[in-house]
């Protein structure tokens, strides 16, 4: 049998190193439709998992991957699914299901430039918000955002590792240039892998949605295991069974899926930032337009202006208190993203009135460069 | 007050959903589709811990949620995906699909024709009562020319599938039709569904009184099942018989019964072959 | 139509003597389907209104069942059950 993590250093595209994070992580079925800018991990997961004894699935498009992938994962394995915001689209019955059914699975979006069908080949950041909020109804999702293929790799990793511990579709929310750029990856000689949390008690004993422990979620049986495991997408009580025009159920329901997320939110915040020391202007921005942020940032200091950078890689639950931090350091914040201006309303509502915040928004197809950003914060500042 | 004896179904049955001791209505063909799908199961000696039934939406839908096992109740259309990655994961299970006409051949046509060509080894049983009756009665594309429904209330203007065919000529490895009257039929057919490594899929004509029957003056549970079983006309003799006298009638029988290469069976060999083990 | 007997209900050689039959009426919709169904008139529709509102089967000529269990098989509710004589249960 082949190895599951290929330790050592590679020269790999952030695809096939989202790839390779998958098989490392453990995943055993991968279901997925040609999309680009993903298409490659599909690619490379028809090869990669077969020689280490997983399975991959071609859906007949985005919706019956994903149904797939729910399947498998209530079989009891770590599955994954990878698309661009197109597929996202496609996708979002089944993540509301997922959510309701709090099933662990790793959804990848290669973000392109849209709306609709847009460029295929083109960078974008505009499915901010879809990822979050594109299914019906309240639940919540983590999403994590790679910068280079090393993150694709090791996010990859630590989103199957958040998925089986929260119970939650966890999102890998790249973009079409760090999704087909090449650089070193170095994958290590070990990983922490999470598992997710078993019945500790016999059937008869086993109450199947009865949340426990923190993050508060249920222990998950597979099917097959002999725990008569009820999997309802309608709203139930603890023991399965549909609740009717009962509003106490619901909200309880209700609010567990959505805070079990959302209150680990400084516990989840993962974000890089630097030059921040008396800055009186911060560029904040995630993926790729980061890696511009980042070098107009040290351009800005080596001209004798104070401006730091911060980069998010935990877009999801937001995190307010980083945020907010940010807000009060400096006068400014200068979002940079490939939208009509997603993460700057995040970024806004968070900073609450504590700094000011602006945009640079070009909305998709080209990247920032670092001088265009650097020009910018010379006229704000 | 203690009960002597119980319906034979109801040793496998949770009260955990809502109405008693299920939501279907009065003479509706449902409750005898879940009990043919149980006979099925007891009749083989399966482990019920080992047979996982998926439903979608609708009155069909629900039947999955009254299965004391484990049951997946998913999207509507959607059964058969979901269905399709516990079978992967769990190849020693037994996975029961029941979907409603409109599930199976409206919003889950492309999941049907896509599993029947993959020949997933799951037992898909769809319940045709020619509408969508959860919602009070809509036309499907299994609701006959010129029948009245809900949102056909001049005389449906379109043509049914014949879901046999279609499933037929898409590769399953076993398709049945019987109504739900032809209940040693159903049970047996279910019982070979069950057995078949490949896609099995059987279609059960049932009554919907309350919805289809009513708009199109069919009467109750039992007048309904009274034209089933009139209605109905075996394969073989239906062969010989002109388009004309099969106007109205519904064609029953087994048209499929074959070996097939399996989809996980090929992924598992697919793995062999470069090395890797699934099912270590 | 054919009707094929399932092996289940059947004995080596004896002929099925009914004890009872049960039939259940928080469960019984009045739909009548047994009672049509029924080869041998066993069941009629109560006279009596049950609390759900229907006019639940009952047994009207217990004699005449020869443990068939169509009924059973079209009971679509669950409600209606067949005990044989030397049943265990």
């Amino acid at each position: 049998m082949a190895k599951r993590l290929l330790s050592g250093v590679h020269f790999l595209q952030g695809d096939e190193a989202c790839a390779e994070g998958a098989v490392a992580a453990g995943c055993r079925l991968f279901a997925g439709y040609p999309i680009t800018p993903a298409t490659e991990i599909s690619e490379r997961l028809s090869w990669r998992l077969p020689e280490t004894g997983g399975m991959f699935v071609q859906g007949a498009d985005e919706l019956d991957s994903l149904t797939i992938v729910i399947g498998a994962a209530w079989g009891g394995w770590k599955t994954m699914t990878a698309t661009s915001g197109n597929g996202i689209c496609l996708m979002q019955e089944n993540i509301g299901y997922a959510c309701m059914t709090e099933t662990p699975c790793v959804i990848v979006d290669c973000m392109r430039a849209g709306p609709a069908t847009g460029i295929a080949t083109a960078v974008g950041q505009g499915d901010f918000y879809q990822v979050r909020y594109g299914s019906n109804a309240d639940y919540s999702i983590i999403a994590l955002a790679p910068e280079s293929p090393q993150e694709m790799f090791d996010l990859t990793v630590e989103a199957f590792n958040l998925a089986e511990t929260y119970r939650v579709p966890t999102f890998v929310l790249a973009d079409e240039i760090v999704g087909h750029m090449r650089e070193k990856v170095v994958i290590p000689q070990r990983l922490e892998l999470a598992e997710r949390k078993r019945p500790s008690v016999p059937p008869e004993g086993f109450v199947p949605w009865q949340a426990e422990g923190s993050p508060p979620v249920p222990a998950m049986p597979s099917l097959g295991d002999g725990y008569r495991m009820p999997v309802p997408g309608l709203t139930h009580s603890e023991t399965g069974g549909p609740h009717r025009d009962n509003y106490e159920g619901h909200k309880k329901l209700v609010e567990r899926l959505y805070n079990k997320v959302e209150a680990d939110a400084d516990r989840l915040c993962r974000a890089e930032d630097g030059c921040l020391d008396g800055a009186d202007l911060v560029l904040v921005s995630y993926g790729s337009a980061a890696r511009a942020a980042r070098a107009a940032a040290r351009m800005a200091r080596e001209a004798g202006l104070k401006v730091g950078f911060s980069r998010l890689v935990t877009l999801w639950p937001f995190p307010d208190a980083y945020v907010k931090g940010l807000a009060r350091r400096a006068s400014k914040l200068l979002v940079c993203e490939m939208s009509m201006g997603k993460l700057s309303r995040e970024v806004e509502r968070a900073a609450g009135g504590e700094a000011e915040v602006l945009l640079f928004s070009k909305p998709g197809v080209e990247l920032h460069s670092p001088t265009e950003i650097l020009e910018i914060a010379r006229k704000v500042l | 007050m203690v009960q002597v004896a119980q319906h034979p179904a109801l040793k496998y049955f949770r009260h955990d959903s809502p109405g008693v001791p299920h939501l279907w209505c009065e003479g509706c063909g449902i409750g005898l589709l879940w009990h043919y799908t149980v006979r099925a199961i007891e009749e083989l000696s399966l482990d019920p811990n080992k047979v996982v039934w998926v439903g979608g939406s609708g009155c069909t839908g629900r039947m999955c949620t009254y299965w004391n096992y484990d049951y997946m109740h998913t999207l509507h259309g959607r059964p058969l995906g979901f269905a399709t990655g516990v079978k992967l994961a769990r190849p020693e299970l037994t996975v029961i699909a029941h979907m409603g006409d409109g599930e199976a051949s409206a919003i889950g046509g492309n999941h049907l024709i896509q599993t029947a060509r993959r020949n997933v080894d799951l037992v898909a049983i769809c319940n045709n009562n020619f509408n969508y009756g959860m919602t009070g009665g809509q036309f499907s594309p299994t609701t006959p020319f010129g029948a009245r429904t809900m949102t056909s209330p001049d005389g449906h203007l379109e043509h049914p599938f014949d879901l046999c065919e279609l499933v037929k000529t898409c590769g399953a490895a076993y398709v049945a039709r019987w109504t739900v009257v032809h209940q040693r039929q159903c049970i047996n057919s279910i019982k070979k569904a069950i057995q078949k490594k490949g896609f099995a899929f059987v279609e059960i004509v049932t009554q919907c009184p309350t919805a289809y029957g009513r708009r199109n003056q069919l009467g109750q549970g039992a007048d309904m099942m009274r034209w089933l079983r009139q209605s109905s006309v075996r394969r073989e003799q239906a062969a010989q018989m002109s388009p004309g006298e099969l106007a109205g009638r519904i064609v029953v029988g087994e048209f499929v019964d074959r070996e097939l290469p399996e989809y996980g069976a090929a992924l598992r060999e697919l793995a062999r072959r470069r090395g890797g083990e699934v099912d270590a | 139509m054919e009707t094929e007997m399932s092996d289940a209900g059947t004995r080596a050689r004896a002929r099925p003597r009914v004890k009872a039959i049960h039939i259940d009426e928080r469960y019984c919709s009045g739909c009548g389907i047994c009672i049509e169904f029924c080869p041998h008139h066993v069941l009629a529709a109560s006279e009596a209104i049950s609390a759900n509102g229907v006019y639940p089967a009952v047994v009207i000529d217990l004699e005449r069942c020869t443990v068939c269990r169509l009924c059973e098989l079209y009971c679509g509710n669950f409600a209606i059950a067949v005990e044989e004589a030397g049943d265990d249960g």
